[in-house]
């Protein structure tokens, strides 16, 4: 029953924040990093006590009613989420800034609804389910983006919102042919019959699942909400955002895809949307000159490099998407949480004011983040890279290969740029303080990004077991099913 | 006159029917209409007609409420629930969506006075 | 020494110690000993040490790196430390140049060497060449392309050079010797090893080569910046080196002038960077008259520039007549006429190096409270010189050496009797008797020069200057030499090559490449209504091209 607590527990306290802020000044904060620890170290001793393919199946009101599958896969996407939501919760603590969340009960709530729905999303074999969960992702992710209630912040939270709702109606069309088709709504009743259907209305469920999660994972014609959105959001939030929110949705995407089409009908389409999303995206960034949306086309091109490695559907390359999805998380969160202490003083950060900034540590930490994105070798960034290149060679697509290689080319233009003005010399007034809890996160997460990138092999094993379990259809519908 | 209307084929073709010409009424207007109101008016209509082809579909005239109390204990002679409890689930959910939504719209046209979707650009790129 | 990486076992990785990595190990021991010497005369941050310490580190994993994967890993190190440590004192457009260059490198390293493993699923150089062979035709060309395009960049092949030259006129004067000898040696050891193990892929390398000897001549003579007239040269070096490599029996000439260049680079560098220490000056022409204030720098670039121009009897000589004998051995004389004739033009460039510097008459009136720079330039310079001296008159020396590096790739060796004596297909010299000779020949013309020197008259001041028939003021450049190689442009084929076109390509390609973003950006524009037409609009083509 361990895995449902992964979604009570973040639930239980995101509703018990008010009574929790009564008790004390920093009760929240204190509180909120317990409940994260205790999430992690659940998660932790679960990866612990299942060393080869775990799976642990919870059924709820069996055979109709709900079901969470925690399988090696959705482990390693509950673990880096939970470690994420830690790291954020401790950053919170130590950062300490007196009124940019007013109300932060309700922040707190909003946080905790994002996590549980994240990890539902990734746990749930119903897809039902996933719609819920989909939405209430959604909805908090909207307010958390209109949370500071500027006109930005406004306009952000009201696109978001817009494209969510739009793409939860063509999800839901998804479901409703599924379900009126399969006459069931268990991902795995699903997947073994989804191959019976007529073309046609394979086709048609298959292109309103793309355009319904589509939006949610970026791909180029329907990513165009994203860049606002970053830009109008706080940067603390969108640390979340690209490292928990677009993880997970791109997670339960290919888990449907694989499922559903395991002989990988659309893989040579999938590949190269994914392959165009990415030189868009990078090329679309080149000549950005606010910091949040230059970062949110960076994490455009780096999920469609995702959604690439994914849709190639073979274990090296899953294993390799794992790898990215690491390192992208890692990087861009620790980005972003620079961002955030750097943006003390004002928002929007303008590209020219970082030759003003004096913090030498701050510019470090981000020279870290930004190099493994680019996927230098010594960071993980470049593992992940690797695989998926090496799988692409070895499979012969060298147009892809090609393409994806210039796309990081582009990526590393812009980012070198952005170290060039780190990097100016001359007088620097504004000096940032950096606290040294915030200091400590600062360090782990870029000590995890040097030492993941020089020890791959430490993770390797247990990305590739999570790799081989997602794309195993046969072995998802016998657990869930039954022989 | 009109008995040829309760055949179920024909009740579902014009169930299909008319929930495809709502969804693309709500499509159009999603693509035509700027004001903010009448785009999520748009969002309401398609949900709709998402709603009814689904409860029209997977409901049958012969078939009882599935309330099993003493005197009906058969299933097979019941409604599928599934349909309609997701429904009720889903329409909570764009009821949500739809009240944030308008919330968001107020707070921002107090804010700037704008209305119209294509004009909402305070960020410069 | 062979481990996996990864886990995976279809990875292997090795380590391992060749005669060939061993030689440029050597080479690395050598520059970085010599750098460091002159480090105490700058202030440095530790980041600079810390950051040249990976620098290094990186350097020998390209060299001992049996594998292309580890090798390219440290080609990507070298050049991120690289740019950090440039970073210290390049402007930003110079450095952002060297970075895009660099990561173009890397990228298309990366290509390449990927290109290389979807055959046989190893990046091991013993299976490069079969690998290589089980490539389609088309892939073939690919793969030389990018991998030549990743080592051109390295080297600044012409066209290529567009990022070298900045970067190396703007770098710490501390720094330069080390990017001319030894990052650059990066780029030949990846030629080497693409021609050795792959494939020669002759005429690129031979019209690369010689075009690259040619035109960087030419640029180098009319440069007024002493590092940027270094920089060139360096170039054009290397340019020898690629062409030498085009045919068959080059490795010997293009080994013997690596190990010439690096170290009269090092010589050369150092010794600007001391003039620069003791003058701050950078420009030729602000410089002047230096011999009597630094005369052991005087006869250090004299040595230096003899070997840079190849001429008898020190060791650039030696490597020179290698290249000559290895081309005319294999019957390509338009390229030994070409190499000649660059040969031959860099004469202009060395004599207007040293005239420039040490010779003429200053035009600044602070020149002359200059004085010796410290020992610490002088002792490396010591150091280098002589080995220089002892290669030209024992040019045999080395032979051996290259020799177990020559049968270790399976190339043919070269004869060697004694170590006064170089011998080639073609001819063959004794370096003591040449040296003995030239040595005799300037002990006497030096013994005439003092002798009339005692009698020739002393300037009164700066402005004392007998050939002078207007009367010079304080804004008159007083220097022989000044602006001299401009005149040079007047040549028609001169000009055309030093018209810069290599910027207005890359700048054409910049500007080319933002419009385009300019225009791919307007999806981004937050317009929710264009923006989800285009979705529909996409969808309903999803929907006509599979219902197809």
């Amino acid at each position: 029953m361990s895995s449902t607590l992964f979604i009570a527990l973040p639930l239980l306290f995101g509703f018990a924040t008010p009574l929790l802020s009564r008790l004390g000044k920093n009760a929240l904060a204190y509180t909120s990093v317990l409940m994260q620890l205790s999430l992690l170290g659940l998660a932790l001793s679960l990866l612990l006590a299942h060393s080869s393919t775990t799976v642990e199946l919870i059924s709820i009101a069996a055979p109709l009613g709900i079901s969470f599958v925690l399988s090696t896969a959705s482990l390693l996407m509950v673990l880096l989420f939970t470690l994420l939501m830690t790291l954020f919760s401790l950053y919170y603590l130590f950062q300490r800034r007196a009124n940019a969340y007013a109300n932060e009960s309700k922040f707190f709530t909003l946080l905790n609804m994002l996590l549980a729905a994240s990890i539902g999303l990734v746990l749930s074999s119903d897809i039902f389910n996933i719609y819920v969960f989909f939405e209430i992702a959604g909805i908090s992710a909207y307010i958390l983006s209109a949370y500071s209630k500027t006109a930005l912040a406004l306009e952000s939270g009201l696109k978001y919102l817009l494209t969510g709702a739009v793409a939860s109606i063509f999800l839901l069309f998804a479901i409703v042919l599924i379900y009126l088709h399969v006459g069931s709504l268990n991902l795995a009743v699903i997947a073994e019959q989804f191959q019976l259907l007529p073309y046609n209305v394979k086709l048609l469920i298959s292109l309103l699942l793309l355009i319904g999660f589509g939006f949610k994972v970026e791909v180029f014609p329907l990513n165009f909400w994203v860049t606002d959105v970053y830009q109008g959001s706080t940067s603390l939030v969108n640390a979340l955002f690209s490292g928990i929110v677009v993880k997970a949705y791109l997670f339960v995407f290919f888990h449907i895809l694989y499922l559903f089409l395991p002989q990988g009908e659309f893989t040579l389409f999938l590949l190269y949307l994914g392959g165009v999303s990415m030189l868009v995206a990078e090329v679309a960034g080149l000549r950005q000159t606010n910091l949040k949306r230059l970062f949110a086309y960076s994490s455009l091109g780096q999920v469609a490099l995702i959604f690439v490695a994914f849709a190639m559907q073979n274990i090296q390359a899953v294993q390799a998407a794992f790898f990215i999805v690491i390192a992208h998380s890692l990087a861009k969160f620790m980005l972003f949480l620079a961002l955030a202490s750097l943006e003390k003083t004002e928002q929007n950060m303008h590209i020219d004011r970082l030759k003003q900034i004096d913090s030498p540590f701050l510019m470090v930490m981000m020279f870290l983040a930004m190099l493994s994105l680019l996927g230098i070798p010594l960071f993980v960034g470049f593992v992940g890279k690797f695989l998926l290149l090496k799988s692409l060679a070895v499979e012969g697509m060298l147009t892809l290969l090609v393409m994806v290689v210039v796309a990081s080319f582009i990526e590393a233009i812009y980012y070198f740029k952005l170290m060039g003005y780190m990097l100016h010399k001359g007088t620097r007034s504004e000096k940032v303080e950096v606290s040294l809890g915030e200091k400590m996160i600062f360090v782990s997460l870029g000590l995890s990004l040097l030492l993941l990138g020089v020890f791959p092999m430490s993770i390797a094993g247990f990305l590739q077991n999570a790799a081989e379990v997602l794309l195993d259809q046969t072995a998802y519908i016998t657990l869930l099913v039954g022989g | 006159m009109f008995e040829f209307l309760n055949q179920p084929e024909v009740i579902k073709t014009i169930v299909t029917l008319g929930a495809m010409s709502l969804f693309f009424v709500g499509l159009f207007g999603l693509l035509t209409r700027k004001h903010i109101v009448k785009v999520f008016i748009s969002i309401a209509i398609m949900e709709s007609a998402i709603f009814l082809l689904f409860i029209g579909l997977s409901f049958n005239r012969e078939k009882v409420a599935p309330i099993i109390d003493a005197t009906q204990t058969q299933v097979a002679t019941m409604n599928d629930p599934i349909p309609q409890a997701m429904i009720l689930t889903a329409i909570v959910i764009g009821m949500a969506v739809l009240a944030l939504g308008v919330s968001f719209a107020i707070e921002y046209y107090k804010l700037t006075g704008k209305t119209e979707i294509d004009t909402m650009n305070e960020m410069r790129f | 020494m062979e481990f996996s990486l990864y886990g995976l076992s279809d990875i292997v990785l090795s380590l391992k110690v060749t005669a060939l990595a061993n030689f440029f190990a050597l080479l690395i021991v050598l520059s970085t000993l010599t750098v460091l010497f002159i480090a105490p005369n700058y202030r440095l941050k530790r980041s600079f040490y810390l950051l040249f310490t990976l620098l290094v580190a990186s350097l020998f994993l390209i060299v001992y790196a049996h594998d292309y994967l580890l090798f390219f890993i440290g080609w990507e190190v070298m050049s991120i430390s690289t740019y950090f440590l440039l970073s210290f004192t390049l402007s930003k457009e110079a450095l952002h140049k060297y970075i895009l260059f660099a990561m173009a490198s890397a990228l298309s390293l990366f290509v390449a060497i990927l290109l290389l493993y979807s055959t046989q699923h190893s990046f091991l150089y013993e299976d490069a060449k079969q690998s290589y062979l089980a490539m389609s035709d088309g892939v073939q060309q690919l793969f030389t392309l990018f991998m030549l395009i990743a080592i051109f960049i390295k080297l600044g092949t012409i066209g290529f050079h567009y990022w070298l030259v900045d970067a190396y006129e703007e770098s710490h004067n501390l720094f330069t010797p080390f990017l001319s000898a030894m990052l650059s040696k990066m780029g030949l050891y990846a030629l080497i090893l693409f021609v050795a193990n792959i494939t020669q892929a002759t005429y690129v390398l031979a019209v690369m080569g010689l075009l690259t000897t040619i035109i960087a001549t030419f640029k180098a003579i009319e440069q007024e910046s002493i590092k940027r007239l270094l920089a060139y040269s360096s170039i054009a070096q290397l340019g020898y080196i690629v062409t030498v490599l085009s045919v068959a029996d080059g490795m010997g000439g293009a080994l013997y002038h690596a190990l010439i260049h690096t170290l009269v680079k090092l010589l050369l560098f150092i010794n600007i960077a001391g003039v620069i220490y003791v003058t701050q000056k950078e420009k030729l022409s602000d410089l002047g008259g230096l011999i009597y204030k630094l005369p052991q720098s005087f006869v250090f670039l004299l040595i230096g520039i003899i070997v840079l121009a190849g001429m008898p009897p020190l060791g650039g000589f030696a490597s020179k007549f290698m290249i000559y004998t290895a081309l005319l051995d294999a019957k390509y004389l338009l390229l030994l006429a070409g190499v000649m004739f660059s040969s031959a033009s860099a004469f202009i460039y060395v004599y207007k190096l040293i005239y420039g510097i040490y010779l003429g008459h200053p035009t600044h009136k602070n020149l002359e409270e200059v004085k010796e720079v410290p020992w610490t330039f002088l002792a490396p310079q010591y150091l280098l010189a002589s080995l220089l001296v002892i290669i030209g008159t024992f040019p045999g020396l080395v032979i051996p050496y290259i020799n177990r590096i020559l049968g270790e790739l399976n190339l043919t060796l070269l004869s060697f009797e004694t170590i006064q004596t170089l011998i080639t297909s073609y001819a063959q010299y004794n370096g003591f008797v040449v040296m003995g000779a030239f040595g005799g020949i300037f002990v006497l013309v030096l013994m005439m020069f003092m002798l009339l020197r005692s009698k020739a008259k002393k300037p009164k001041n700066r402005f004392d200057i007998a050939y002078c028939a207007e009367e010079p003021n304080e804004a008159t450049h007083l220097h022989y030499g000044y602006s001299m190689g401009q005149e040079l442009k007047r040549v028609g084929l001169i000009h055309l090559i030093a018209k810069n076109s290599s910027k207005y390509f890359y700048d054409f390609l910049a500007k080319q490449m933002q419009y385009f973003s300019e225009v791919v950006r307007k999806i981004y524009s937050g317009n929710l209504l264009l923006n989800f037409n285009i979705a529909v609009l996409f969808l309903i083509i999803l929907l006509l091209w599979s219902l197809k």
